[in-house]
């Protein structure tokens, strides 16, 4: 499915809706560019899962859990990650096919790593500023 | 020699003592994956139990891996740390090497355990029995789980060995794996009996004891957790895929989100609408219906009613249908545009499914929803509905499980 975004209001509402469609053992994939909003949409899905944490982007951590929601959240951004074993490493796979909800930034890095049936939301920028095309879709 | 032994690695932790005079003593935990929490109390709680004083303990055995990450670290490290505290010595014992232990054995046989990594791979390894205390004959690895499962089968046609004992979880997530083999050899192939399957301190203890005996224990420095890693070709395969998502089928038409005013219209569905409900259920479902499941529930022989929900531009951005059964019904999909949830629609479609069931007359309604589709166990909780049972790998793809919910109607 293909969605335009017109506006960071936009990227909330529907971090918003999609937080009411996520089940424990869930993981979303954002891929898109620097800026594309991975991050903001990230707030929006926590808001909507109801974590009152402030969420601050883990590039420098690969992951963030948080814990005051309706089930954990598990904040990835794998930008960083130069070879697959760091991610081995922080027992990532214990998260993705774990009890909680997993947003994995710049989840294209690691292909291999990411649960079959997850989904993908791929972001791009539009013609106007705050313009951003969601391409929704599913891993194999 | 009194042994303390660990084993984490898989879903339920355990503590085990084996002493000189060959006593096991063992508990272990019902709370699956809460190894933190539970190994310092169950271990405090062994030694009250059995009298033994931490203070006549000669070794910590623990089971270094392969299996849950997490819980090899807490593992390894309660078992590093209480040796350095008491000043004795640790026994590494791996995983998959602890299921030598799990039974007496007589004679030549090979033992498999198979430990799931998910996506078909399982780490595994084979041990023959009858010689050496730990004759590695297959080497630990993550295998692909037909590759190991034929492995082991040509292993033992070769070196005529007439009985594989298959261990580990990896046997029930791969049992059809394993059956298949079987089918196909003079082998006998066993899946161990549930009472044994699984990683367990009392295995850990007797190999331990068993290691201990032959200088298998080292200063609790040496000693390090055995990850193994996934095939390597598979982890070069899936990185050279561009993209990770699935290739859309058709088309794709951009939708704006909807304004969060519209008004929605419900109506009763017709054949008309397939094409609309297919497309609909591609986007809300990972497994789609096809239009010809569609066709066969709308235009067959069965007694289907759909109800439909249009936007105000009169697109299908909902529906939710029912088929009669003699005097049941059943709920068959409940779909709801994905920018169109959370406004009730979906809510609206159960009413209007109820008030058909009720002006026919049928009290008893059924339906089956994915476990872990919280949502809709919701939706259906809320319209009375209560969950009387559950299939287990109920979704062959998957292997999730089904909960089976119920609404008795007037009777109640
Ligand atoms: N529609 C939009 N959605 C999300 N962010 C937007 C949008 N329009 C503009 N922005 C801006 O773009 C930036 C997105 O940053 P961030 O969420 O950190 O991106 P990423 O995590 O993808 O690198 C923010 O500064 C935000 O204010
Ligand atoms: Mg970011």
């Amino acid at each position: 499915m293909l969605i335009k975004i017109n506006s960071e209001e936009d990227t909330t509402r529907y971090g918003l809706s999609l937080a009411s469609q996520l089940s424990p053992g869930e993981v979303v994939c954002l891929v898109g560019d620097l800026g594309t909003g991975k991050t903001a949409l990230t707030k929006a899905i926590a808001e909507g899962l109801g974590v009152t944490e402030h969420i601050v982007s883990p590039t420098f951590n690969i992951v963030k859990e948080y814990h005051s929601g309706r089930m954990p959240l598990y904040h990835f951004d794998v930008y960083r990650v130069s070879d697959p074993d760091e991610l081995f490493e922080i027992g990532a796979e214990e998260y993705f096919y774990g009890e909680g909800v997993c947003i994995v930034e710049w989840a294209d890095l690691i292909p291999d790593m990411i649960p079959s049936g997850s989904r993908v939301i791929e972001i791009s920028y539009g013609e106007a500023p705050q313009e951003r095309i969601y391409d929704i879709g599913w891993t194999e | 020699m009194k042994i303390l032994a660990f084993d984490t690695t898989g879903e339920n932790a355990s503590v085990a003592i084996y002493d000189e005079e060959k006593n096991l003593y063992k508990l272990s935990s019902d709370d699956a994956m809460n190894h933190l929490k539970g190994l310092l109390p169950m271990t405090q709680q062994l030694l009250k139990d059995t009298g033994i004083s931490r203070d006549e303990l000669t070794h910590i055995a623990v089971s270094v891996g392969p299996g849950s990450f997490t819980g090899i670290r807490i593992g390894v490290a309660t078992a590093k740390t209480i040796a350095q505290a008491l000043g004795i010595p640790v026994i590494p014992v791996t995983s998959l090497a602890s299921f030598l232990s799990a039974e007496e054995r007589e004679g030549e046989s090979l033992v498999c355990p198979m430990i799931d990594a998910r996506r078909e791979q399982v780490f595994a390894a084979g041990f023959l029995t009858g010689g050496e205390l730990v004759n590695e004959v297959i080497q630990a690895d993550a295998h692909k789980v037909a590759d190991f499962v034929a492995k082991s089968v040509a292993y033992a046609e070769e070196n005529s060995i007439d009985k594989i004992v298959f261990y580990g979880n990896g046997c029930d997530s791969y049992k059809s794996t394993i059956d298949k083999a079987a089918a196909g050899t003079k082998v006998e192939c066993i899946i161990a009996d549930e009472s044994l399957r699984y990683q367990d301190a009392a295995y850990v203890a007797t190999l331990g004891a068993k290691l201990a005996e032959a200088g298998g224990a080292c200063n609790y420095n040496s000693v390090k957790p055995v990850y193994l890693r996934k095939a390597e070709a598979e982890r070069k395969l899936a990185a050279n895929q561009l993209g990770i998502k699935k290739k859309d089928r058709e088309p794709q038409v951009m939708v704006e989100l909807p304004p969060v005013d519209e008004v929605i219209q419900y109506r009763v569905a017709t054949a008309d609408d397939i094409a609309a409900f297919a497309k609909l259920d591609a986007a809300c479902f990972a497994r789609p219906w096809s239009e010809k499941s569609f066709e066969g529930d709308m235009t067959g022989p069965r007694g289907c009613v759909y109800v439909a929900a249009e936007n105000s531009k009169g697109e299908v951005i909902g529906f939710a249908g029912i088929t009669y059964i003699l005097d049941e019904g059943e709920v068959n999909r409940v779909a709801v545009n994905p920018l169109y949830r959370g406004r009730g629609i979906g809510d609206k479609m159960m009413d209007m499914l109820l008030a058909d069931v009720e002006s026919k007359g049928v009290v008893e309604i059924t339906l089956e929803v994915r476990e872990a589709n919280r949502s809709a166990i919701a939706l259906y909780k809320n319209h009375g509905f209560k969950v009387e049972g559950k299939r287990n790998n109920y979704y062959a793809e998957t292997g999730e499980n089904a909960l089976i919910m119920w609404k008795h109607g007037r009777a109640e």
